[in-house]
């Protein structure tokens, strides 16, 4: 009998198709008619895995799947998944670690190129009729010789970094158990701040990294540096950050994600003109698709014909 | 005094190259909005922005030492009537290598994953999530393997594309160095997921990609045009994206500019626009200008800067 996997997120028909076809055979693919919790509930009554991508599944849904033994992140960051309750119930919790790594810092290094060279703002203002807007030679600049710095050092970080070898950049990183043996350019976590124009964010959302770029460490980045954040909302202070591009203390902001997503149309974040907003489209690509539902797939078939999976994707308590 | 008049509106505008300029006791005239003939009287020097420069102008300024391109491109500079005065024309290669190059990159990625129309959804209240493509991997045709196209492709290597590119002067050495493969038009044209020009404008190049060489290209792939605006057939460009046999386009360069923005094209989603602001970073402009200045007081003190294009003059004139 096919194993019944319910994936927790909508996805138009054709696109199902599509996930079907990379998932392959053996796995009964199920999705939820929108992203209402009520859908997801309706989908999960007789559900034997369960993959969790970018809507949250709370505690309470568990119930509603009395059969599923595994739960899946279609990704890295687990903090989507009620992941000591899902432990406390025996459930296996698995993810795709580092899986999309070239996806995500691919996104990093155009969303740096973007912000160096305003791409949105130039695309609009032309346009709408603006030629060139005034002093677009002082905003133009290079990312060639930047001293970029990186925070966290996983796999979409180091990805990052090897990207930056054509750039002649002076590339550093930081990470919170300290220096990898071996590895040149650690630094303590406020010098990288302090000597990078271009900051890159590259760490799970966790307590230790909520609130991480607090409104100090914001204004300790040099005037006129620009962040990348392609990791979680909520480790940086969007407020503090609103303002500090705003007085133009920063030069500019390529964000991915935010605290809150969809991100409130209100947000100080919007409507900046050094400001590029991205919808939580760090891991969409198709070539991204392929693979992780590869990954997904291929682990919850091991994990049904009772095979062991790898320790690597094993999500352990605490 | 000598006077310098430019009609390029970025010249001197970073780093203190104005500073230098004064310090030298030169005096800046600017000259932006027509009305060049009137000033061509007292110049000693043209620092020869997109307007061109004809016989006509070269008639009216009696007192003129040279045409110095504050750039690269040399089409709209009659540089046969320079020669025929003796005046020298120079430019600057080069110097806006790495701008030029990383505006392309920005395109790429930017039209890889929805950048423009992405940030204007989200900014308008949105949350549209499309998905993109990955851009290593993926490969790049490179039209012109002069300053621009190495260095482009040497950053699109480090970014793990492929690359592959057509130029018939190409230095065999160094696409071998960088594992470029070397190909003609058509093929390069048909191989390519993004392709990027970085050939001259005027009548040799007039129209170079038209509807048969669109024709070429794979159904999703991508023009990018930082050149000169006649190098691409616009109403072509605009039918291959309206009919599906094109993926999207990046357009820097305009026949005329600014353009008329009535074109069809300008509607157009999958197509990202840029005011001519390939050059446009501090760097960029630090380093052009400080070779137009070098090379005003290298001719101001007898001698003959290398970057002289038509170094017959001096010879004349032994």
């Amino acid at each position: 009998m096919a194993t019944r996997v319910a994936v927790l997120e909508y996805f138009a028909p054709d696109m199902q198709a599509r996930v079907r076809g990379f998932a392959g055979d053996g796995l009964d693919l199920v999705f939820p008619a929108s992203n209402d919790r009520a859908d997801f509930a309706a989908i999960l009554h007789d559900a034997d895995c369960i993959v969790v991508r970018g809507v949250k599944m709370d505690a309470g849904l568990l119930d509603a799947a009395p059969g599923a033994g595994m739960i899946h992140q279609w990704g890295t960051g687990t903090d989507g998944i009620p992941v000591a309750a899902a432990l406390a119930r025996g459930m296996v919790v698995a993810r795709s670690p580092g899986r999309n790594a070239p996806t995500v810092a691919d996104l990093a290094i155009g969303l740096m190129l973007s912000c160096l060279r305003r791409i949105p703002q130039t695309h609009a203002a032309l346009r709408g009729g603006t030629w060139a807007a005034d002093g677009l030679w002082d905003t133009g600049r290079d990312l060639t010789g930047a001293r970029v710095g990186l925070i966290g050092y996983g796999a979409i970080a180091q990805a990052v970094a090897r990207r930056l070898a054509g750039f002649e950049c002076e590339v550093c990183h930081t990470r919170a158990s300290g220096p990898l043996p071996g590895v040149p350019g650690f630094l303590p976590l406020d010098e990288l701040i302090a000597r990078s124009d271009v900051l890159s964010l590259h760490l799970p959302r966790v307590p230790a990294t909520e609130g991480l770029l607090n409104r100090a460490r914001l204004e300790a980045m040099p005037k006129g540096a620009i962040l990348i954040n392609t990791a979680r909302g909520g480790i940086v202070d969007e407020d503090a950050l609103a303002g500090l591009l705003r007085s133009g203390h920063l030069g500019g902001a390529g964000l991915d994600v935010f605290e809150d997503e969809p991100v409130d149309a209100n947000s100080p974040l919007l409507q900046l003109e050094t400001t590029v907003t991205l919808p939580h489209i760090g891991g969409r690509t198709r070539d991204n698709m392929a693979r992780m539902v590869q990954h997904w797939a291929g682990n919850i078939r091991h994990h049904m014909q009772g095979g062991q999976l790898d320790p690597a994707v094993l999500v352990q308590g605490g | 005094m000598v006077t310098v008049l430019t009609t390029s509106p970025t010249f001197a505008r970073a780093g203190d190259l104005a500073a230098q300029i004064e310090h030298r006791g030169w005096r800046l005239v600017r000259c932006l909005d027509g009305g060049l003939d009137q000033h061509l009287g007292q110049a000693d020097f043209l620092v020869a922005g997109l307007p061109a420069v004809t016989d006509a102008s070269l008639a009216k300024a009696p007192h003129l030492r040279g045409v110095l391109k504050h750039g690269v491109g040399l089409d709209s500079i009659d540089i046969p009537a320079a020669t025929a005065r003796r005046i020298p024309v120079l430019n600057t290669p080069g110097a806006n290598a790495i701008a030029v190059a990383e505006l392309a990159l920005a395109a790429i990625f930017a039209l890889s994953r929805h950048v423009t129309t992405a940030h204007a959804s989200i900014v308008a209240g949105g949350w549209e999530r499309k998905i993109g493509r990955e851009v290593q991997g993926a490969v790049l045709g490179i039209i012109g393997l002069g300053n621009i196209g190495r260095v482009l492709a040497v950053k699109a290597r480090a970014l793990g594309m492929r690359v592959v590119a057509s130029d018939p002067n190409a230095d065999a050495v160094f696409a071998g160095e960088h594992q470029i493969a070397l190909a003609m038009l058509d093929e390069v044209l048909a191989q390519a997921d993004f392709v990027s020009l970085h050939v001259f404008g005027g009548k040799d190049n007039a129209a170079l990609i038209g509807a048969r060489e669109l024709a070429l290209m794979h159904p999703d792939a991508c023009l990018l045009n930082l050149a000169r605006g006649e190098i691409v057939d616009l109403d072509a460009l605009n039918a291959a994206l309206q009919a599906g046999r094109l993926g999207g386009a990046a357009i820097d360069a305009y026949t005329v500019e600014p353009p008329d923005r009535g074109h069809p094209i300008f509607a157009r989603p999958d197509v990202i626009f840029s005011p001519h602001s390939g050059a446009d970073t501090a760097g960029s402009l630090l380093r052009m200008g400080q070779m137009v200045i070098d090379d005003i007081a290298a001719l101001l003190g007898g001698g003959q800067p290398l970057r002289v294009v038509n170094p017959d003059v001096f010879a004349a004139s032994a």
